[in-house]
C-alpha cells in the first residue's frame, strides 16, 4: 500500500449519499411491507370486529328478549353505539353492562338510567364498568354489599338503611358532571377515537361481509381472500414498475426501429428542406435550429482552441523563465570565477605595478589621490573613482590655495597689517592636509623670508645655509650621488660647503638643496649640450663614449647628470677620455 | 496539512468532456510544483542505510521465512526512488468520506518502510519478535542517522515521513499554493464553460 500525503482534499458527498438512498430504499421497502401488512390487518380486524359487534348485537338481542324487550334491541344498539362514542367505553362493555342491569329492573329505561350512572361512577373513581354496573345491579336487589365494597364513600351500614332510589341520587349528585369532565381528558379522547375506530372497523365488516354474503363467500374464506389481497397488492406495485419499464424499452425499441427512424428522417428532411425555407427563409440545407447551434459551436471550439494556446504559452514562458533563470545563475557562477582570476590578472599588469609602486613612495595627497583615482579607473571601479575625484579636487584647490599663499609672501612682508599668525596656521593646515612633508620654514626660506614660530613673525632671510649632505631625489635620500654632484658641478655650492657653513639654522633642508642641483644640472646639461651640437656642425669627428656602470643607478637624469660632470671636467683638465676613466 | 475545496471534481469532469486539451495543460501546471517535491524526496533516498546490512539490497531476492507469504523488502534505491512520485487521480473515499485530489505518493514497499518507521513506536515495538531486544531502536536509529528524523506535515502521526513527508515539510506549502490557484482556474473555466453551453445540455 502506497504511502499517501495529501494535498488538496475535498468531501465527496457521493459515498455518503449512496449508503443514505440504501438506508432509505430499506426503508422505504419496510414501509411497503408494513402497509401490505397493515391493509391485511386492518382488513382482519374490521372482519373480526364486525364479527365481535354482531355477537353483542345478538347477546343484547337475546337478552333483551328474555324480558320481553327484544323490540328495543335495534334501538338500544345504537344507544349503546352512541354512548360508547361519547365515553370512550367499548360496545361490548357497554351492552354487557346493560344486559345486566336490564336482567335485574326489567325496564329498560331504568337500566339506560342506571348505566348512565354506572358510567359516571366508573368514569368518577375510575372503577370498571362492569363492576359498578354489577354492584348497582345488586343494590337495585338490595344487595348493597357488593356496592359498599367498591369504597365510592359509602358503608354497608350506611347502604342498609336506605332506599336503592336514595342510594341512586347521591350517586347522581356525587358523580355528576364525572363523565362529562372525564371525556375531556387526553386518554378519554383517544379511547372516544378507538372507538370510533373500532366502529368504522364494524361497518367496514360489516359493509364488506354484506357485500360478499351477497356473493355468498365465507367469511373465513374472506380472511384468506383479504391476506392474498396484501400479496396482490405487493404483486402489483411490482407488475407496476416492471410495466414502466417494459413500457420504456417499448418506447425505446419503437424509436430504434428503422421504420420509425425511416419516417423520423423523411420528416426531419421534410422540415429541413421544405418547411425551413418557407417559413424561416433560411438556405436550403441549414436546419434553423443547428445554424445557431454551429456557429456557438464553432466559437465555442476557437476559444477552446485559443485558451488551451494561451496555455501552451503561459507553460512555454514558464519553461524559457526557468531556462533564463538556470543559466543566469549559471552565468553568476561564471562571473565570480572571472572575477577572482581578473583579480588576480590585475597584479601582473604593468601600469598597476607602477602605480602601486608609486603609491608607496613618499607622496602629497594630491599625487596619492591621482594616482588611486588612476588605479579606481584601471579597475572601472566607478564609485570609487567619483568618490576619488572628489577628493582630488578638494586636495587640488587646497594646493592651489597654498600656492597663492606662498607666492603672495613676498608681497606680504613689508605690510604691516598682515595677520601673519592667521596665514602661518593656514598653510600649516593645507600642508598637514595635503600631506605635503616640507617644513613650513622651508617653504618660506625658498621665498627668502625666516619664520619665526615663537613669535609668528617672519623676516627677509638674508643668508642661505645648505648642507650638501642632505639631498633628496624624488623623495629618496641620495646623499653621495648629490654629494659627487654637488661637489662636481657647481662651484657656488662647494664653495659654500668648503667655508664650513654649518647649518646653524634647522630650516635649511635637503629639498632646497635638491632643487638647486636639479636646477644647476640642468643648466648644464644644455650647456653641454650646446657644445656638441657645435663640435658635429663644425664637421669633427664624433666621438664615441661607452660608459660602464658599475654600483646602483637609481635615475636615468642623475646618470646623464653625474657622465656630463665627468666629461667636463676631464675637458677642463685637458685630459683624454679614456676607456678605463672611471667616473665615480 | 491538506486543504479541503469544493467543487474540483465536478469542476475536472466538465473540463474532461468539454475541452480535454485545457485541463491537460492546468494538470502539468499543477505537476511541476509537485516534480520538485518529488525531486526533493528522490534526494534524500540514500544509496544504502549504514548499519542496516540485512534491510540494503543483497543483489539478490531474499525468500521470505514462511512459505507464500512475501519476504521483508530490501531497500533497493532505484526503486525507493522511482516510487516517490504525485497523483492527481482522486482517490478512494475513506470512511468519513473525504477523498484526495492532489497526492504525493512513496509507493514502494521499502520506501513506506523508510517513510514511517519510528512512526508508531519511536524506539521500535515492544511485540518484536526478533531476538535482539534492541532491533526496533536500531533500525529506526539508523535511518534517523542516514536519512534524518520523521517530520511531521500536520496534526496526525499520519502526516509523518522521512522521504516525503520530510521534502513536504520544506516545501513550506509554496506547491499546495500553486496548485490551490490552479484548481482554482480550473473551477472558473468550467463554470465558464458550464455557462456557454447551449440550452437544454
Amino acid at each position: 500500500m502506497a504511502i499517501n500525503f495529501p494535498i488538496v482534499t475535498t468531501f465527496d458527498e457521493k459515498a455518503v449519499k449512496k449508503a443514505s438512498n440504501a438506508f432509505t430504499k430499506l426503508g422505504k421497502t419496510f414501509v411497503g411491507a408494513f402497509s401490505v401488512y397493515k391493509v391485511v390487518q386492518f382488513g382482519k380486524e374490521s372482519i373480526k370486529a364486525f364479527s365481535d359487534a354482531e355477537q353483542e348485537a345478538r347477546l343484547l338481542n337475546a337478552q333483551l328478549n328474555s324480558i320481553n324487550l327484544g323490540f328495543a334491541s335495534p334501538y338500544l344498539n345504537q344507544f349503546i353505539d352512541k354512548l360508547s362514542l361519547a365515553t370512550g367505553k367499548t360496545g361490548g362493555e357497554l351492552t354487557n353492562a346493560f344486559v345486566a342491569l336490564s336482567q335485574a329492573t326489567g325496564d329498560a329505561t331504568t337500566a339506560q338510567k342506571i348505566l348512565a350512572t354506572a358510567l359516571d361512577v366508573s368514569l368518577g373513581t375510575g372503577k370498571d364498568l362492569q363492576s359498578v354496573s354489577v354492584a348497582l345491579q345488586r343494590a337495585y336487589k338490595g344487595e348493597t354489599t357488593a356496592l359498599a365494597r367498591l369504597r365510592i364513600g359509602f358503608t354497608t351500614a350506611e347502604l342498609k338503611g336506605k332506599d336503592f332510589n336514595d342510594v341512586l341520587d347521591i350517586l347522581q349528585k356525587k358523580f355528576k358532571g364525572a363523565a362529562a369532565d372525564a371525556t375531556d381528558t387526553y386518554a378519554v379522547k383517544m379511547a372516544r377515537l378507538a372507538e370510533a375506530v373500532d366502529q368504522a372497523k364494524e361497518q367496514f365488516g360489516k359493509g364488506l361481509v354484506g357485500s360478499l354474503d351477497k356473493s355468498s363467500i365465507k367469511v373465513e374464506e374472506l380472511q384468506t381472500k383479504i391476506i392474498n389481497l396484501g400479496l396482490a397488492f405487493g404483486d402489483t406495485a411490482a407488475a407496476a414498475v416492471i410495466f414502466g419499464d417494459k413500457t420504456i424499452d417499448a418506447f425505446s425499441r419503437i424509436q430504434k426501429s428503422s421504420a420509425v427512424q425511416f419516417v423520423l428522417g423523411l420528416f426531419e428532411k421534410f422540415t429541413r428542406f421544405v418547411i425551413g425555407p418557407i417559413v424561416f427563409g433560411e438556405a436550403p440545407g441549414d436546419s434553423f435550429a443547428t445554424a445557431d447551434a454551429k456557429r456557438r459551436a464553432e466559437a465555442a471550439r476557437k476559444e477552446e482552441k485559443s485558451a488551451s494556446a494561451r496555455l501552451r504559452t503561459a507553460n512555454a514562458l514558464a519553461k524559457a523563465e526557468k531556462k533564463i533563470t538556470d543559466e543566469k545563475t549559471k552565468q553568476t557562477k561564471q562571473v565570480d570565477k572571472s572575477a577572482i582570476l581578473n583579480d588576480i590578472n590585475k597584479r601582473f599588469e604593468m601600469d598597476r605595478i607602477q602605480i602601486q609602486a608609486a603609491l608607496g613612495g613618499q607622496i602629497n595627497e594630491v599625487e596619492k589621490l591621482r594616482l588611486q583615482l588612476m588605479q579606481a579607473i584601471l579597475d572601472e571601479d566607478v564609485k570609487r573613482a567619483i568618490i576619488l575625484e572628489g577628493q582630488l579636487n578638494k586636495a587640488e584647490s587646497a594646493a592651489a590655495e597654498l600656492a597663492s599663499l606662498l607666492d603672495s609672501l613676498d608681497e606680504m612682508v613689508g605690510d604691516p597689517f598682515v595677520d601673519w599668525p592667521a596665514k602661518i596656521t593656514r598653510i600649516q593646515e593645507l600642508l598637514k592636509q595635503l600631506n605635503i612633508k616640507i617644513p613650513i620654514e622651508t617653504l618660506f626660506a625658498e621665498k627668502g623670508l625666516k619664520l619665526d614660530q615663537s613669535t609668528m613673525s617672519v623676516t627677509k632671510l638674508e643668508r642661505m645655509d645648505v648642507n650638501a649632505n642632505n639631498v633628496y631625489i624624488n623623495g629618496a635620500m641620495a646623499g653621495a650621488t648629490a654629494a659627487l654632484g654637488a661637489s662636481a658641478s657647481s662651484s657656488v655650492l662647494d664653495a659654500a660647503a668648503a667655508a664650513g657653513y654649518r647649518a646653524a639654522d634647522p630650516i635649511i633642508t635637503p629639498a632646497v638643496e635638491a632643487h638647486a642641483d636639479a636646477l644647476l644640472a640642468l643648466a648644464e646639461s644644455e650647456l653641454a649640450l650646446a657644445d656638441l651640437m657645435l663640435i658635429e656642425s663644425g664637421g669633427m669627428p664624433s666621438v664615441e663614449v661607452n660608459v660602464n656602470v658599475e654600483g646602483s643607478v637609481i635615475a636615468e637624469q642623475d646618470l646623464t647628470a653625474t657622465i656630463l660632470d665627468n666629461l667636463y671636467n676631464y675637458q677642463k683638465a685637458g685630459l683624454d677620455i679614456r676607456v678605463s676613466s672611471v667616473a665615480i | 496539512m491538506p486543504v479541503e475545496v469544493k467543487g474540483v471534481i465536478e469542476a475536472r469532469k466538465i473540463l474532461r468532456q468539454l475541452s480535454p486539451g485545457i485541463l491537460k495543460e492546468y494538470n502539468a501546471q499543477i505537476a511541476a510544483p509537485l516534480k520538485v517535491i518529488a525531486k526533493d524526496a528522490r534526494s534524500k533516498a540514500p544509496n544504502e542505510i549504514a548499519g542496516l546490512r540485512n534491510f540494503n539490497y543483497p543483489g539478490y531476492d531474499r525468500k521470505s521465512a514462511i512459505p507464500g507469504r512475501r519476504p521483508f523488502p530490501s531497500y533497493v534505491p532505484g526503486v525507493v526512488r522511482r516510487g516517490l512520485t504525485y497523483t492527481l487521480a482522486k482517490s478512494r473515499a475513506n470512511r468519513s468520506g473525504w477523498v484526495s485530489l492532489v497526492s504525493m505518493l512513496n509507493k514502494s514497499a521499502a520506501g513506506a518502510i523508510v517513510e514511517t518507521a519510528g512512526r508508531r513506536n519511536t524506539y521500535g515495538s515492544s511485540k518484536s519478535k526478533s531476538k535482539n531486544p534492541h532491533a526496533g531502536s536500531q533500525f529506526i536509529g539508523a535511518m534517523n542517522l542516514e536519512i534524518g528524523t520523521l517530520k511531521q506535515t500536520g496534526q496526525t502521526a499520519k502526516t509523518q515521513g522521512r522521504l516525503m513527508g520530510a521534502a513536504l515539510v520544506e516545501n513550506q506549502g509554496k506547491a499546495q499554493a500553486v496548485v490551490l490557484r490552479v484548481l482554482d482556474q480550473v473551477a472558473r473555466v468550467a463554470n465558464d464553460k458550464i455557462a456557454r453551453l447551449p440550452r437544454g445540455n
